[in-house]
């Protein structure tokens, strides 16, 4: 983003020559943190490492467990992810309904589902109702995390919906737009792009919960690292890798959100 | 001999307990140009309103070119579909492009296809002199601009009603003349217009009958000369006020 002057021309427009002193600035600064911060860890880590052996090479030989549990959040986060959009479209649609029942109902989903830790949730569904019907594991935490996440991805849509200008809805309807019409070309686009930026933190939420699906023993990432903590002895090494992976994760999404919001923003 | 385009008789509405509209008859003729004038809070916005049924009435009988408007699904749709309605703040739709947003009613109204519905929006902006502005967004528009983009979306439905909701109140002063230019030059043409506007030199040197409104019902209708002569005390008082303020 930093807006070098390439061209090698002397530049006398006073707005630029600000603009590359805040770019200055801004490069100083995160330089300065960059270093101060690595310091800081290597710091740390050396202290440590005099009472605590790090050993990496050890987990580094059980690397196809992280992939298996990568591969498995991964599967686990966009299925659900997936599901938890159409819960949240319907719970969006619920909650903005004229029709009083609608309404009500969607209140006691998002109250019943926010009020509810996560855990419990997954335990409800896989012990409690998996002692009725038998639920795969896979699918008890899909389920488990669209349900919950559909909660909170419902309020973000719900907000967007309600964010929309109410003249421009009046717009559609004096042209003669039917209802859904309306909700369909004029509503809708403007929802989805405003609920963009929240929308992304939800599924960094949701990558991170799904850590919690390890209780019912399904392969995640956070399982595995668990697994290779305890095989190798070495859980501070497993862990920081874990931590690592979650983090690069998050943050790559993080990146394509801001990308995205960019392009679809409205001018 | 004169057609009748729009026939109100005994419109009422009340929000809550507070009477908006009392009783309030009027007609339009194919080609009139009808200015309504009143101060804020007279019912003028309101009124207006009801006509493509954006308020629905508490009582009294609205004829659209003879049909009977009702409460029902496809009669609103084809009565709004005849109707083109500008509004004070524009409502442009924010995420579509100008001519897309001209397009907009024809596509989803009339059921063209986008190609078509470009063309013909091309021209509806053509007519309001923003050949040039076609691919911006709202948001990269002045308020005349927008004003006019909301006009050419209201015309090319070529609609037999044009209502305008004070469209040029939300507008700085020195933009309010482009909007006024093109709401002239469509009372040349010959369209029906109903104007709800503070602007009294519009009234006075376009408008072919204005309607006078305090507290929810016509004090007046009558022709601009005999309007600006007129000796009732309401409106010399809100000719009086009206020119101070100018």
């Amino acid at each position: 983003m930093t807006n070098w002057n390439t061209s090698g021309s002397l530049n006398t427009n006073p707005r630029c020559n600000f603009k590359d002193w805040v770019n200055m600035k801004k490069l100083l600064s995160r330089s300065l943190i960059i270093i101060v911060l690595s310091g800081c860890i290597a710091i740390v880590y050396f202290s440590m490492s005099r009472v605590y052996p790090f050993n990496w090479d050890v987990t580094a030989r059980y690397y196809r467990l992280f992939l298996m549990g990568l591969e498995m959040t991964g599967k686990l986060t966009a299925v659900s992810l997936g599901f938890a959009l159409l819960t949240g479209v319907v719970i969006a649609l619920l909650r903005t309904s004229k029709i009083q029942v609608f309404q009500d109902l969607g209140t006691i989903y998002v109250w019943f589902f926010r009020n509810m830790p996560l855990l419990v949730i997954i335990l409800l569904i896989y012990y409690g109702l998996g002692s009725v019907f038998s639920i795969d594991r896979f699918w008890a935490g899909v389920f488990s995390l669209a349900f919950f996440e559909g909660a909170y991805i419902g309020e973000i849509f719900r907000a967007g919906i309600e964010a929309v200008p109410k003249g421009e809805i009046e717009a559609g309807e004096a042209m003669g737009l039917y209802s859904y019409q309306v909700t369909l070309s004029i509503v809708f686009p403007q929802a989805f792009r405003i609920s963009i930026p929240p929308l992304i933190g939800q599924v960094c939420s949701l990558i991170k919960d799904s850590s919690l699906v390890s209780v019912i023993a399904l392969g995640d990432l956070t399982m595995r690292a668990r697994q290779v903590g305890t095989q190798t002895l070495a859980s501070l090494e497993a862990y920081l890798i874990l931590a690592g992976i979650y983090l690069a994760m998050t943050s790559i999404l993080s990146y394509i959100g801001r990308k995205l919001e960019r392009r679809l923003a409205i001018l | 001999m004169k057609d009748t385009v729009l026939l109100m008789n005994n419109i009422c509405k009340s929000f809550g307990s507070t009477c908006v509209l009392r009783n309030v008859s009027f007609k339009v003729n194919r080609g009139d140009v009808l200015v309504i004038l009143g101060r804020s809070g007279a019912g003028k916005t309101t009124l207006l309103r009801t006509i493509n049924y954006l308020i629905e009435p508490n009582s009294g009988e609205i004829y659209f070119n003879d049909t009977k408007v009702i409460n029902n699904r496809q009669i609103i749709r084809s009565v709004r579909s005849k109707i083109g309605f500008v509004f004070q703040n524009f409502n442009l739709i924010s995420h579509l492009s100008a001519i897309d947003n001209v397009a907009l009613p024809l596509v989803k109204v009339k059921n063209m296809n986008w190609r078509q519905a470009r063309k013909q929006a091309e021209k509806a902006l053509i007519d309001v002199e923003l050949a040039d502005k076609t691919l911006n967004y709202p948001s990269q528009l002045s308020g005349g601009q927008q004003q006019r983009v909301g006009i050419a979306r209201a015309l090319v439905m070529e609609p037999d009603l044009l209502l305008f909701d004070e469209p040029t109140s939300a507008l700085d002063p020195s933009l309010v003349g482009e909007v006024m230019n093109v709401m002239r030059k469509l009372s040349l043409l010959g369209k029906t217009m109903i104007v709800v506007t503070h602007e009294i030199r519009f009234a006075e040197n376009t408008a072919n009958r204005i309607i006078f409104m305090e507290n929810g019902e016509i004090i007046e209708d009558t022709d601009p000369v005999s309007f600006f002569n007129s000796n009732s005390v309401e409106i010399k008082g809100f000719l009086n006020s009206v020119s101070e303020a100018v």
